[in-house]
C-alpha cells in the first residue's frame, strides 16, 4: 500500500495527484507509445547498425565511404534537431506529385506523421551509434577466427554471418543494453512533434492542472520502472550468455531471484 | 592501503578533472554574465527604452514587495507576433512590450521582460522566477484558480489554414475530422481537447454529432505550430485571433486567416494570489494609461482597436 507522504517540508506535494495520475489513461497510453517507440526504433536502429559496421569492414569501396558519413553525420548532429528535421523540415524538401514509370509518388508520403517521424529519426540515429558497438564487437574477435574462416573457404561475407558476428553478439550486449535504456529516456525528446509518448502526456495534464511536480513524478516512476525491468533482463541474458561467471550486481540478484532454479537448468544439458 | 596506487591515482585525477570542470564552468558563467549585462542588450531582457516618469499624481507602490528592486519582471513567451516578438535586433516589441512600458511609466519602475517558455511560465510565476506574466494570457477561470488577473486587452481565437483554403474551413464547425497544429498550455488546446469547464471540447462535440474528432498535435511554441502547418503536417492551426491574422499576413502568401474570432475573452496580466499590493498598483497604471489616452494610441499603433477592453 503506498502511504501519504504529507510531510511539512513537502507543503506543495500532492501524493493523492501522483496516485491519481500514475494509471490514467492517457499516461498508461503514453507510457505504452514511449515503449513501442523504443523498442521498434531500437531493433531498427540495431539493423542499420549492423550493416553499416559491415558495409565499413567489407573493403567495397562506396559502402565503406557511405557507412562512415552517415555514422560520423547522425553521431555528429543532435537527436532534437534530426526529430525536428524529420518531422518539420523534410516534407518542405519532398516533391510534388510525379510519376516514375507507371508508379506516381505523392507528396503526401513525405508527410511523416509523429510516429514514423520519431521511428525514424530515432532509428537513424541509433543504428549510427550501434554502428560503432558492433564494429568493436567485431574487432574484438582475434584475427585468427577470420583466418581460419577464410582457410575453410568461406567468403568474407560467410565468415561475418558464421563466424564473426555470433561471437561478437556476447561482446556487444552490454553496449546495447544500455543504448537501449538511453533509448527509452531520448524518446521523451519526440515530444517536440507532437508524438504522444510519456512526456507529451503528462505535459498535458500538469498544462492542465498545474502540478508539475507531481505528474513530473509520474513520468519517472514510469521511465523508472521500464529502464528497472530492463537492466534486470539484461543482467539475466548476460548471466546465460557466461554461466562460468559469478552473477555480482543487484539487478543480477533480482534476475537471479526470478529466473529457473538451478536443478532445471541441470536436467535441460 | 596504498594511496599512490594505480587505482587510487585514476580516482584522483576522476576528481580533480570534476573539480576543474566545475571551477570554470561557475567561473565562466559568472564572468558572461556580467557581459552581458554590461554590454550589448542581451535577447531574453530589456528595459523599457521609453520609459518617463509619470507627471500625473504618482500611483503609491511604497507598499508593493515585487517593485522595490525599480523593476517589473515580467516572463513572457516572446513567440507571439505582435503581441509579442523580437524585433530584427533581438529587442522585444508588440502589443503587450507597449502596455506594459506604458504601466510601468504610469507606476515610475521600468519594465523588463524575461524569455521563457509559454507552457513555463505559471509555474515560474508561482516560484517567484518573476513579478508577474504578460504573455497574450487569456485569463479564464480555469487559470483563475491559481493565479488573479489584470485584464486588459480581449481577443478570441482565430484559424488559418494555407492558402485557398483546400479543405475548406469556414468555421470551428469545419475542423471536425481535421487535424489541427497549436501551441501547448494555450485556450486553443482547451478549446479543442477540452478542459473542466467543457470536458471534450471540440473533439467531443464532433464525435457527438457523428462526426469524426479533431485530431489536435500540440507544439512548445506558435512558430513550430504554424510551420507544422506550412509543411502541410496539419490542416489549420489556431492561435489567438490577432497572432493568426498576422501568420497569415506575414507568411508570404502561403497561409489565409478565417475571418470571424472565436470566443473572444479577455487577456490578463497574471499575479501571484498572494501580491495583492501589486495586484492593486497595476489595476490603477491601467486606468491611469486609459485615462490618459495612451491605451488608445497602443491599440491605434497596432491597428487592434478591435481588441479594446470595454
Amino acid at each position: 500500500m503506498i502511504v501519504d507522504i504529507s510531510l511539512p517540508l513537502l507543503v506543495n506535494f500532492d501524493f493523492s495527484v501522483v496516485r491519481e495520475s500514475l494509471f490514467q489513461d492517457t499516461i498508461v497510453s503514453g507510457a505504452r507509445n514511449t515503449l513501442m517507440i523504443s523498442a521498434l526504433a531500437q531493433l531498427l536502429g540495431i539493423g542499420m547498425g549492423v550493416i553499416a559496421a559491415v558495409a565499413r569492414n567489407l573493403r567495397i569501396p562506396v559502402a565503406s565511404q557511405v557507412a562512415s558519413l552517415y555514422i560520423w553525420f547522425f553521431r555528429g548532429t543532435p537527436l532534437l534537431v534530426q526529430l525536428i528535421f524529420w518531422f518539420s523540415a523534410m516534407p518542405q524538401l519532398a516533391p510534388n506529385d510525379f510519376s516514375l514509370w507507371i508508379f506516381t509518388v505523392r507528396h503526401d508520403w513525405f508527410l511523416l506523421s509523429p510516429f514514423y517521424a520519431a521511428l525514424i529519426g530515432l532509428s537513424i540515429n541509433e543504428g549510427a551509434y550501434m554502428a560503432e558497438i558492433v564494429r568493436s564487437g567485431i574487432e574484438s574477435i582475434e584475427k585468427g577466427q577470420m583466418d581460419a574462416a577464410k582457410a575453410l573457404g568461406m567468403t568474407n561475407l560467410q565468415a561475418m554471418r558464421h563466424v564473426i558476428l555470433p561471437q561478437a553478439a556476447r561482446v556487444t550486449i552490454p553496449p546495447t543494453g544500455n543504448e537501449f535504456i538511453a533509448m527509452l529516456k531520448n524518446s521523451s525528446l519526440a515530444n517536440v512533434i507532437a508524438y504522444p509518448e510519456l512526456l507529451y502526456e503528462s505535459q498535458k495534464v500538469y498544462h492542465r492542472n498545474f502540478r508539475i511536480l507531481e505528474l513530473l513524478t509520474v513520468a519517472s516512476l514510469w521511465y523508472l520502472f521500464f529502464t528497472t525491468m530492463f537492466s534486470v533482463l539484461q543482467a539475466e541474458l548476460e548471466a546465460r550468455l557466461r554461466p562460468e561467471e559469478e552473477r555480482r550486481g543487484f539487478f543480477a540478484m533480482i534476475g537471479r531471484a526470478i529466473s529457473a532454479p538451478p536443478a532445471l537448468q541441470g536436467d535441460r544439458r | 592501503m596504498r594511496f599512490t596506487s594505480g587505482k587510487y591515482r585514476v580516482l584522483l585525477a576522476g576528481l580533480a578533472l570534476v573539480a576543474m570542470t566545475a571551477a570554470v564552468a561557475c567561473g565562466g558563467t559568472s564572468s558572461a554574465d556580467k557581459t552581458a549585462t554590461a554590454g550589448a542588450k542581451p535577447a531574453g531582457t530589456t528595459p523599457a527604452a521609453g520609459a518617463t516618469k509619470a507627471t500625473a499624481a504618482k500611483i503609491d507602490i511604497s507598499g508593493v514587495d515585487e517593485l522595490k528592486d525599480g523593476s517589473l519582471d515580467i516572463g513572457s513567451d516572446i513567440a507571439y507576433a505582435p503581441i509579442e516578438f523580437f524585433d530584427a535586433n533581438n529587442k522585444p516589441v508588440g502589443v503587450d512590450i507597449d502596455i506594459a512600458n506604458a504601466m510601468a511609466a504610469a507606476l515610475g519602475v521600468t519594465a523588463k521582460f524575461n524569455a521563457a517558455g509559454f507552457d513555463t511560465l505559471l509555474p515560474a510565476l508561482d516560484a517567484k522566477r518573476y513579478d508577474v506574466i504578460m504573455s497574450a494570457m487569456t485569463a479564464n477561470a480555469e487559470r483563475k484558480k491559481t493565479v488573479d488577473f489584470v485584464e486588459y486587452l480581449n481577443a478570441g481565437s482565430g484559424i488559418i489554414v494555407a492558402k485557398g483554403n483546400p479543405k475548406n474551413i469556414k468555421s470551428a464547425d469545419d475542423l471536425c475530422g481535421k487535424t489541427v497544429s497549436v501551441q501547448k498550455a494555450t485556450v486553443q488546446v482547451d478549446f479543442l481537447s477540452g478542459s473542466t469547464a467543457s470536458p471534450g471540447g471540440l473533439d467531443k462535440k464532433c464525435k457527438d454529432a457523428g462526426k469524426p474528432g479533431v485530431t489536435v498535435r500540440e507544439f512548445d511554441d506558435d512558430p513550430s505550430a504554424v510551420q507544422a502547418l506550412i509543411a502541410g503536417q496539419s490542416d489549420a492551426e489556431m492561435a489567438d485571433f490577432p497572432v493568426a491574422a498576422y501568420s497569415a499576413q506575414q507568411s508570404g502568401g502561403k497561409l489565409e486567416v478565417v475571418p470571424n474570432q472565436i470566443d473572444p475573452a479577455p487577456y490578463g496580466i497574471a499575479v501571484r494570489k498572494t501580491s495583492k499590493p501589486l495586484n492593486d498598483a497595476l489595476t490603477k497604471a491601467f486606468a491611469a494609461i486609459r485615462a490618459n489616452g495612451k491605451y488608445d494610441e497602443i491599440l491605434k499603433k497596432w491597428t487592434l482597436e478591435s481588441g479594446k477592453l470595454p
